[in-house]
């Protein structure tokens, strides 16, 4: 017999019956719910058909009765089940197997709250469940300002969990808020070892925990209850805690409600574990009733669950990664290491509705999304196929508020009439443009008539053009004809003004041609205020328009000539700027592969410095300020900054954005003076490590040149990196290791406690070939602590802990204060990794050091750390003999004042609030400038640049160490680290406050130039 | 009488009878009508209105900054109330206007406009050289305007000519790269405001740059009375925003920080408005209050403050307000709510979906919001009359029988009394 009410989801049942001894099932819901259902049902039903029969039909005979009694019997037996079925109901029950999971939507099989999977779909089957792998896997049933129908009078939350990790909160279900005084909400969770449930009536939680603990690994039926007097709490169906201080109707405020995570407005502590179901009743099961529940399921729930080995994005050789082509396209590119039909799913939210069948067996995977909305976020999945069942990847996104492709302009109609003049600059542009390959920044056109090449080269570029010309009636007519294009002011605007005196910054044109030599035959104005704007390290002087022997007189003999590199290019005489004389680089974390903090830059002047360019990427794109995130790098006119889950390439001397791309959520790392960046620079090009390799990018264009995979023995990603010549340098460390999170005030990585200090130490270090691809060498020995890691004078430095308590340790962030016993300070042989010598040395270890550096400079090794105070130890290079020793009081034991990176600068290394001399140790510097916040100092040649934390006003400060003297810059501030970095002649800014509600008044990334 | 003087004569008669068949005629000679920043007028239109021109530039804005950060993860990791732009003062081609013309700047062609009020058409341009991103102020026939090129200009507003041009960074200015342009970091971001017969503006908002507070004689721009002054503040705050004037204070605008408040004689700077309420570039000044925000610690607000600082009140996720007299209206991003100004008690609140702005008329309060205009009675709240604009309205001016709206598109679209178009300028 089957019932039906089509109109509910949760009372749709499904009824079969018979009697005389046979079987009797009543069960419910779609699906599976019909065996869900079933124990508790039938259970109530059986209770009552024996009183039935011992009341109401007792006259009748028992082995006949009538007809009629039948149908009563039956009739009031189906009522009855059904009243008692749709009481014993959950209002919400997620099954968290494959079926209920579509990639990121998880069906509620009971009521209306479908949850969002957040990290990735890993399940296992026997019971089918879903891993939730401690760092980011939760679900999100509803968020904190969406509506949810929670039960208030009375509840029952019941999971069946397994946790892998106890934490002091955790959460398997619940919707709560608990900060500090205010408290709201419920949660079934556990506490370090202790499953327990929580709940709110009257403005604060009552935390119930079980009197007996559980053991990790192991499958658990675990219920909590309320029956609006009393709090019970159920583990594997014995009653194991009851409090009465709870009455009265639940008090919620807005929070999110969440399966796999203890979540509320300042605190995320995610689930490391198995959950296979939960279910929420808007009444308290009784303790048979939950018994039941038990003794029906455990038999599914005996064996222990292991973590799935499913695809991953480490089946990708590359990737995945997203770009924006057009202003309304964006691309995902990935890899596969063997040809192989791939998909994609995406979509404007985590439903990825959307759907691209790949169906060409290739490697190289690249799918294109259309119609790109202005402000959306896009999330993705990649689809790679395994026996014979499509797996989707960790679920990504592209925030197309990064998308800073320019509006097409290829097609607008000329304003100029099509004359001898258009024809010839048209010609000249397109001829510059091939020769010269720029396509973005900023153009002069100096001499630039009525605006006819100006207009030219944009139509053709994503160029930014400045047309300069000291004639009045020109400028007028070409602002006139370019304002008829819709170009005017935002692709090409003219400047009337004298031409040797530009009015411009210095070092600002990517490109500088002039319409006046290409058509009236002269160059004119001024060659030193023409090389003046030009920018250095690749900036083209593009002539044309007479023959190529006039064209180089036109620069011989002037100060163009000795700052270019003249090439003839058919028609045109390209004079390419070389760099500046005594500029310097920030290529690694802390400057130099020798971790020095200062890019020896020669020009920068911490007096003379002034706005060169501001403006993008803004805050919107960045990891909040707090998470000490890694730096960003500059070499050779280019500047790299790393947002979150995304890197922009820009141009350091205008700023323009050249490249940028949107990477999943594996490219993050925080907690950088416990680790180290994932991000090294040559003068061509940016490597970041991501995941199991690396990546090399082309500095100008983004494009993908290689990726190198990471050597190791077995699974592990890529941990420290750093190159220099032909080589690349990296390590390996365990997956998972790397410090992830920011978000809520327990990860501003500012305590001295290991939660925040562990050490990321890789199993081993090795250099490949930068062209090739090839490995070189491995060095295998103790525990790398990567911190430490420091390459120069054609050695790589570091220190290893050889400790036998710590080699099998499962993750490679050591927290273990094992980790400071049995140390040696190794170097090997850059080139071939052989050890030239290793020296055993010893730490003050009675704590768990806050950090622990190590920097090369000149002859002496410069190891620092701290406990409750600064220790630096210098070694020789030359056989690590320890040559002095100095250690003296930290400023304070929070907000950095117990973190600072070593700063080379002259002769001396600067540990705050101290200097010593390298040779001896002698103090050369006392009383240092004291930086403020949680920022550690970097340097030029001769200027320490550091913040000076105002939190209303924002500030810095150029200090020029050989005078003495400050200079504060007010306005904005630097990240909780170090975003502050100098090269190119510059100091470099990028936007690293976000999030901050602060009123400093300037939120943007700035460069500095001397001026 | 000569065929001449009859046609003047009836041009005259019916000049008096538009006279006084219309309401009443005022202009919009600034931002929000006035120095203080008021957005009142009383000016009334009779409704309902009809669309007279629509001007869709072939540009849209280009705002000075990029979003901002979407959430603060540190303090409130799950939060999913968005960070509010503090610094939104472009995102529309503000105008103003006077007697037959109609005049906004352009921070995308770097240039001043002046359209004819009844048709739209453009009657003159003028080329700076960085983006136009304030409205223009007009006063005594002359156009003032700031650009981000370093410099103020006055120009004669029949004509558009240059009458003169002030740079306060003159010695030092220079262009720098922002963003695919080029700007002075001495940029006028204050608008010229005009009383008296001076021009008050600033010049830079980069704090480590040194920044500008300008008092000039607005006939000559020269600095040569006894009130005219040059200030320069290093490291010691950031202008951006509409500067609003009373009979003694300049108050500006602090950019994303609080506002600053001078001596208007001397340039003095008297001080800066309470830390971490009310930051932002938006302020107004109504009797003896300043209300300035639209963002505190918490999310968006104005902050609604006494003279000398002392915090009075703070309107939760407003984003736009209209103090008079007797009553506050008070725009959030889903309604707008009418109180009584001396207890702050709602008298009427009607739904709004994304609103962006309002001024007010006479009775009339008019509202922009995402791709609509409307008009309810100030009173009552009574819904009074409704039209489409494209794109959100974020910018609203009534003058000389038009309601004006300014739309984040660039457009900029012109309302009239449908039954009752004056003519006048028709005849002469």
């Amino acid at each position: 017999m089957e019932m039906n009410r089509p109109n509910s989801r949760s009372v749709t049942f499904v009824l079969r019956k018979s009697f005389g001894g046979r079987s009797l099932f009543v069960g419910a819901g779609r699906e599976h719910r019909d065996s869900v259902l079933e124990c508790g049902s039938l259970c109530r039903f059986r209770a009552r058909s024996k009183a039935v029969r011992s009341t109401a039909l007792q006259d009748a005979p028992a082995t006949a009765p009538s007809r009629l009694a039948k149908h009563c019997l039956l009739w009031a037996s189906l009522l009855f089940s059904f009243v008692s079925a749709h009481a014993q109901s959950p209002v919400n029950e997620w099954v968290l197997s494959p079926a209920n999971i579509d990639v990121t939507t998880v069906k509620d099989l009971a009521g209306d709250e479908d949850g969002l999977l957040h990290g990735r779909m890993a399940t296992i089957q026997k019971p089918p469940a879903l891993y939730f792998d401690g760092t980011d896997t939760y679900i999100e049933l509803a968020g904190k300002e969406e509506p949810k129908s929670l039960p208030k009078n009375k509840l029952t939350a019941e999971a069946w969990v397994a946790v892998n990790s106890p934490a002091e909160w955790g959460g398997i279900v619940g919707c709560l808020q608990d900060n500090g005084s205010f408290e709201k909400g419920w949660v079934l969770g556990y506490n370090n070892d202790k499953f327990n449930f929580a709940l709110s009536t009257s403005g604060d939680l009552t935390y119930l925990n079980a009197s007996v603990p559980y053991e990790t690994g192991r499958w658990y039926h675990v219920v909590g209850t309320f029956d609006g007097s009393r709090m019970r709490l159920y583990v594997n169906g014995v009653e194991r805690g009851s409090s009465s201080q709870r009455r009265g109707t639940i008090d919620y405020s807005p929070a999110t409600f969440v399966i796999g995570s203890y979540l509320d407005d300042n605190e995320f502590f995610p689930l490391e574990g198995f959950i296979s179901g939960v279910r929420i009743y808007n009444r308290a099961l009784t303790g048979q009733q939950v018994r039941n529940r038990y003794n029906s399921t455990k038999n599914s729930h005996a064996t222990r669950p292991k973590p799935p080995t499913v695809a991953s994005n480490r089946d990708l050789s590359a990737g995945p990664y997203l770009t924006f082509t057009a202003r309304d396209r964006a691309v995902v590119r990935w890899e596969t290491a063997q040809p192989m039909p791939t998909r994609l799913a995406y979509g404007t939210s985590p439903t990825l509705g959307n759907r691209i069948n790949l169906g060409n067996k290739t490697q190289k995977h690249e799918a294109t999304i259309d119609g790109v909305t202005p402000g959306a976020t896009y999330h993705y999945s990649v689809g790679v196929e395994r026996e014979g069942a499509v797996q989707w990847l960790a679920p990504a996104t592209g925030e197309s508020d990064f998308n800073y492709a320019r509006r097409d302009i290829s097609t607008i109609a000329s304003p100029f009439a099509e004359d001898e003049r258009m024809r010839k600059s048209r010609a000249a542009a397109e001829a510059i443009l091939a020769a010269t390959g720029i396509h973005k920044g900023y153009a002069i056109d100096y001499g630039c008539g009525e605006g006819r090449l100006a207009f030219a080269l944009a139509k053709r570029t994503e160029l930014t053009v400045i047309g300069v010309t000291d004639d009045a009636g020109e400028a007028a007519r070409a602002r006139a004809a370019l304002r008829r294009a819709g170009i005017y002011g935002t692709r090409v605007t003219i400047h009337h003004r004298p031409l040797a005196k530009l009015g411009h910054t210095d070092h600002l044109f990517n490109l500088a041609v002039s319409s006046e030599l290409l058509h009236e035959g002269t160059l004119p104005g001024d060659r030193a205020e023409l090389l003046r704007v030009l920018r250095p390290s690749g900036g083209v002087l593009a002539l044309g328009g007479l023959p190529q022997g006039r064209l180089a007189k036109l620069i011989a003999g002037s100060p163009l000539a000795a700052a270019t590199a003249t090439e003839p290019s058919g028609d045109l005489l390209l004079a390419r700027r070389k760099s500046l004389d005594g500029a310097g680089e920030w290529t690694h974390t802390y400057g130099t592969a020798a971790q020095t903090s200062n890019s020896g830059d020669e020009i920068v002047n911490g007096r003379r410095m002034a706005l060169q360019w501001f403006g993008k990427p803004g805050a919107r794109g960045m990891i909040d300020r707090q998470g000490r995130n890694p730096p960003p790098l500059t070499s050779n006119g280019f500047l790299y900054v790393q947002g979150d889950n995304r890197i922009w390439g820009q141009d350091a001397f205008n700023g323009t954005i050249l490249w940028n791309y949107e990477f999943p959520s594996e490219l993050r790392r925080v907690n950088t003076p416990r680790d180290g960046s994932n991000m090294c620079a040559d003068d061509s090009s940016l490597f970041v490590a991501m995941r199991d390799r690396a990546y090399r990018f082309d500095g100008r264009t983004g494009g993908l040149l290689r990726s190198f995979p990471v050597i190791a023995g077995g699974a592990a990603n890529w941990g420290y990196i750093a190159n220099d010549g032909d080589l690349l340098f990296g390590s390996s460390i365990k997956p998972g290791s790397e410090y992830t999170k920011f978000k809520g005030t327990p990860y501003w990585y500012d305590s001295t406690g290991t939660q925040d200090t562990a050490k990321i130490c890789s199993d081993n270090l090795f250099a490949i070939d930068k062209r090739t691809g090839g490995k070189k060498w491995e060095y295998r020995g103790g525990k790398i602590i990567n911190s430490s890691i420091a390459i120069g004078g054609e050695r790589v430095y570091f220190v290893e802990s050889n400790s036998s308590k710590i080699q099998n340790e499962p993750t490679s962030r050591i927290a273990s204060s094992s980790l400071w016993s049995s140390l040696r300070l190794v170097a090997l042989n850059q080139k071939n990794g052989a050890k030239v010598w290793s020296k055993s040395i010893t730490v003050n270890n009675s704590l768990y050091p806050v950090v622990f550096f190590l920097t090369q400079a000149g002859d002496r090794l410069i190891l620092s750390y701290t406990t409750t105070r600064y220790y630096v130890d210098a070694y020789s290079t030359r056989d690590g003999r320890k040559v002095w020793s100095k250690n003296h009081s930290w400023n304070r034991d929070h907000h950095g004042g117990h973190m600072y990176h070593p700063l080379i600068i002259g002769d001396a290394v600067l540990v705050e609030p101290f200097g010593y001399r390298l040779s001896n140790g002698s103090v050369v510097h006392r009383g240092l400038p004291q930086r403020g916040g949680c920022s550690t100092m970097s340097a030029s040649k001769d200027t320490v640049h550091y913040i000076n934390w105002d939190y209303d006003k924002g500030s810095m400060y150029f200090w020029d160490v050989a005078t003495n003297r400050r200079r504060l810059m007010v306005g904005s501030r630097s990240s909780c680290w170090l975003s502050l970095i100098s090269g190119n002649g510059m100091i470099l800014s990028p936007t690293a406050s976000s999030g901050c509600r602060c009123r400093y008044p300037i939120q943007t990334s700035i460069g500095f130039t001397r001026r | 009488m000569t065929l001449r003087k009859t046609k003047r004569l009836l041009g005259l008669a019916i000049v008096i009878a538009w006279s006084s068949a219309w309401p009443s005629a005022a202009d919009w000679p600034t931002y929000r009508h006035d120095n203080q920043r008021s957005a009142i007028t009383a000016e009334t239109l009779k409704l309902p209105l009809a669309k007279r021109w629509q001007m869709i530039p072939a540009q849209p804005p280009s705002p000075a900054w990029a979003k901002p950060a979407k959430f603060d993860f540190y303090v409130s990791p799950q939060s999913r109330k968005p960070l509010v732009h503090r610094l939104a003062y472009d995102h529309a081609y503000h105008v103003t206007a006077v007697g037959d013309r109609v005049f906004y700047g352009s921070s995308a062609e770097h240039t001043v406009h002046c359209l004819d009020a009844y048709s739209g058409a453009e009657q003159w341009v003028f080329f700076t050289d960085g983006p136009v991103r304030f409205a223009p102020t007009i006063d005594n026939a002359r156009v003032y305007a700031g650009s981000d090129d370093g410099t103020a200009y006055c120009l004669d507003a029949a004509t558009g000519k240059l009458i003169w041009s002030h740079t306060a960074a003159s010695e030092k200015n220079v262009l720098v790269p922002n963003d695919g342009r080029l700007v002075s970091p001495w940029s006028v971001r204050s608008s010229v405001a005009v009383d008296g017969g001076t021009a008050f503006f600033t010049s830079g908002f980069f704090p480590h740059e040194g920044v500008y507070m300008s008092a000039v004689d607005a006939v000559t721009g020269r600095a040569t009375g006894r009130h005219h002054w040059k200030q320069h503040h290093l490291n010691k705050g950031s202008f951006q925003g509409y500067m609003l004037l009373s009979d003694s204070r300049i108050y500006m605008p602090g950019g994303r920080s609080t506002p600053f408040y001078f001596d208007r004689r001397t340039g003095k700077r008297l001080g800066q408005f309470a830390k971490g309420n009310g930051m932002g570039s938006f302020a107004l000044l109504a009797d003896n209050r300043i209300f300035h925000g639209p963002a505190d610690r918490s999310g968006g607000v104005l902050t609604e403050a006494g003279l000398t600082g002392d915090k009075a009140a703070s309107h939760t996720d407003a984003l736009d307000m209209i103090v008079d007299a007797q009553a506050m209206y008070l725009l959030t991003p889903d309604k707008v709510t009418a109180m009584t100004r001396s207890n702050r008690r709602a008298r009427w609140s009607e739904p709004v979906e994304a609103g962006n702005s309002i001024a007010l008329a006479g009775d009339t309060l008019f509202v922009g919001s995402a791709g609509r205009v409307r008009a309810f009675n100030a009173h009552s709240g009574r819904k009074l009359w409704s039209e489409a604009v494209p794109g959100r309205a974020l910018g609203l001016a009534v003058a000389n029988g038009a309601l004006l709206v300014s739309t984040d598109t660039g457009a900029i679209i012109s309302f009239g009394q449908a039954d009752n178009q004056p003519s006048a300028w028709i005849l002469f």
